[in-house]
C-alpha cells in the first residue's frame, strides 16, 4: 500500500526554496572557478595517454623511427615469436586484412614489437616475419627500449616459467590502431571478421 | 577459481560446436577414449614452437588424464592454458594433466587449452601431418598423427569458422 506524503506546511515549503537557493548559488560558484581556471590563450592539442616515440631495429634491417611515420597512421601490436597459439593467427589475419586493404586501393604498415627481444633478434624476427604481409614489420631493441615502448602504450606483460626451465610470457593482445599523427584510434577489432577492422582503418586513411 | 573454470568450460563448449565434423576428420580409439581429430598450424619461418589440439571424449565410467604428449621434429610437448583477461592474454602449464571425467569430452583448441610443441627442429608444413604420441594415465599411449593446417587456421580445415586459412607465400 503507498503511504500519502503528509501535506507540506508553508514553513517546510519556505526552508525548501532557501536550501535550494544555497545549492543554486554553489553551482554558480563552482562554474565560475572552473571557468577561471581554464587555461587562456590558444588550446594546447589534445595528448594521446597511449602510444609515443619509438626507434628500434627493423625486421626489413636498420632502425625504424615512429618520426618517419608522421603523417600516415599505422597499426601497432606486440607479441613474440615463441608465442604458439595467437601471435600467429593475429598476425595471419592482419596479412588478410592488409590485403583486402589493398585491393580496396588502400594501405597501412603495421609494426609488430616484440616482448621477447632476448630471444626475438633482428635476425629472428626478419625470417618469422617473411611469412606474413610484406605490410608488417617485426620490431626489437634492448630491454630497455622494448620496456619503454611497452609502458607508453600501457602493454602488460609477464614472464611465466615453464617447468623445463624455459617461459612463456601473458601479454595485452590488441592491435592498437594510431592516426597521422601518432594518437591512439582504438583498438582493431579483428573478432568481428574483416569488415568492421577495414572500415576502422579506411574511416582513419 | 570456479568463475575461471566455468568460463574455461564454456570455451570449450564453444569450441566444440566449431569443431564439429571436419572435413576428413581423422579419429583414434584407445580403450573408453575418443580422440577427434589432432591438428597442429603450420609455423612462421625460424619459429621455434607450434600448437597442437584435439578433442579427448571419455566413454567409461574412469576418469582419465592426458599426461603428456610428443611430436616429431618437436623437444618436447607442454600442456597449457590460455585464458583471457580483458585484453591480457593469461598463459599457465597445466600440471597434473588435463582431467577427462567419464562422459565428458575435452577440447584442446585456440584460445584455451593447448599443446605447445616446443624447440621444432624444422617448420611445420601445411597438408602435412606430423606424427606424434599422446600419453595417457589409464589408456597408456596413443599413436596419432597430427594434420597441419595454415597458419592462422582457427579450427581443422572443414570445420565451421575455419576462415582464417591464411597462405602467405613471402
Amino acid at each position: 500500500m503507498p503511504i500519502d506524503p503528509p501535506p507540506v506546511t508553508p514553513a517546510q515549503r519556505r526552508a525548501g526554496y532557501g536550501i535550494l537557493a544555497a545549492v543554486l548559488v554553489g553551482i554558480l560558484g563552482i562554474a565560475g572557478g572552473v571557468v577561471a581556471m581554464l587555461p587562456r590563450g590558444p588550446a594546447k592539442p589534445a595528448m594521446s595517454v597511449v602510444g609515443g616515440p619509438f626507434r628500434l631495429q627493423s625486421s626489413k634491417g636498420g632502425i625504424l623511427d615512429s618520426a618517419t611515420l608522421a603523417g600516415r597512421p599505422f597499426l601497432v601490436f606486440f607479441g613474440f615469436t615463441r608465442c604458439p597459439n595467437v601471435c600467429p593467427t593475429t598476425l595471419a589475419d592482419l596479412s588478410n586484412l592488409i590485403d583486402d586493404l589493398h585491393k580496396a586501393g588502400g594501405d597501412i604498415g603495421a609494426y609488430y614489437i616484440t616482448l621477447d627481444p632476448e630471444r626475438d633478434d633482428a635476425a629472428v624476427l626478419r625470417d618469422y616475419m617473411g611469412s606474413f604481409s610484406d605490410s608488417i614489420t617485426g620490431l626489437t631493441g634492448t630491454r630497455e627500449e622494448i620496456d619503454r615502448v611497452a609502458r607508453s602504450y600501457r602493454v602488460f606483460s609477464k614472464k611465466v616459467p615453464l617447468p623445463g626451465g624455459d617461459y612463456t610470457l601473458e601479454h595485452t593482445l590488441m592491435v592498437y590502431l594510431m592516426d597521422r599523427n601518432g594518437g591512439f584510434v582504438g583498438p582493431l577489432d579483428l573478432a568481428a571478421g574483416h569488415g568492421l577492422a577495414l572500415r576502422q582503418i579506411q574511416a582513419v586513411l | 577459481m570456479s568463475k575461471l573454470f566455468r568460463r574455461r568450460a564454456t570455451g570449450s563448449l564453444v569450441a566444440l560446436a566449431l569443431l564439429a565434423v571436419p572435413a576428413g576428420a581423422h579419429e583414434y580409439k584407445a580403450g573408453a577414449l575418443a580422440i577427434a581429430h589432432p591438428w597442429t598450424r603450420a609455423t612462421p619461418n625460424g619459429a621455434k614452437v607450434g600448437g597442437g589440439y584435439l578433442s579427448v571424449t571419455n566413454t567409461g565410467t574412469a576418469p582419465d588424464t592426458l599426461l603428456g604428449a610428443t611430436v616429431t621434429g618437436a623437444d618436447h610437448v607442454e600442456i597449457h592454458s590460455m585464458t583471457m583477461d580483458g585484453t591480457v592474454m593469461k598463459m599457465a602449464p597445466v600440471p597434473g594433466g588435463l582431467v577427462i571425467a567419464p562422459g565428458a569430452t575435452v577440447t584442446l583448441a585456440p584460445g584455451g587449452y593447448h599443446m605447445m610443441f616446443v624447440d621444432l627442429t624444422a617448420p611445420l608444413k601445411k597438408g602435412e601431418r606430423v606424427k606424434g604420441t599422446l600419453r595417457f594415465e589409464k589408456a597408456g599411449t596413443v599413436p596419432v598423427e597430427f594434420a597441419v593446417e595454415a597458419i592462422g587456421a582457427k579450427a581443422p580445415e572443414g570445420a565451421q569458422g575455419a576462415a582464417g586459412g591464411h597462405d602467405h607465400a613471402h
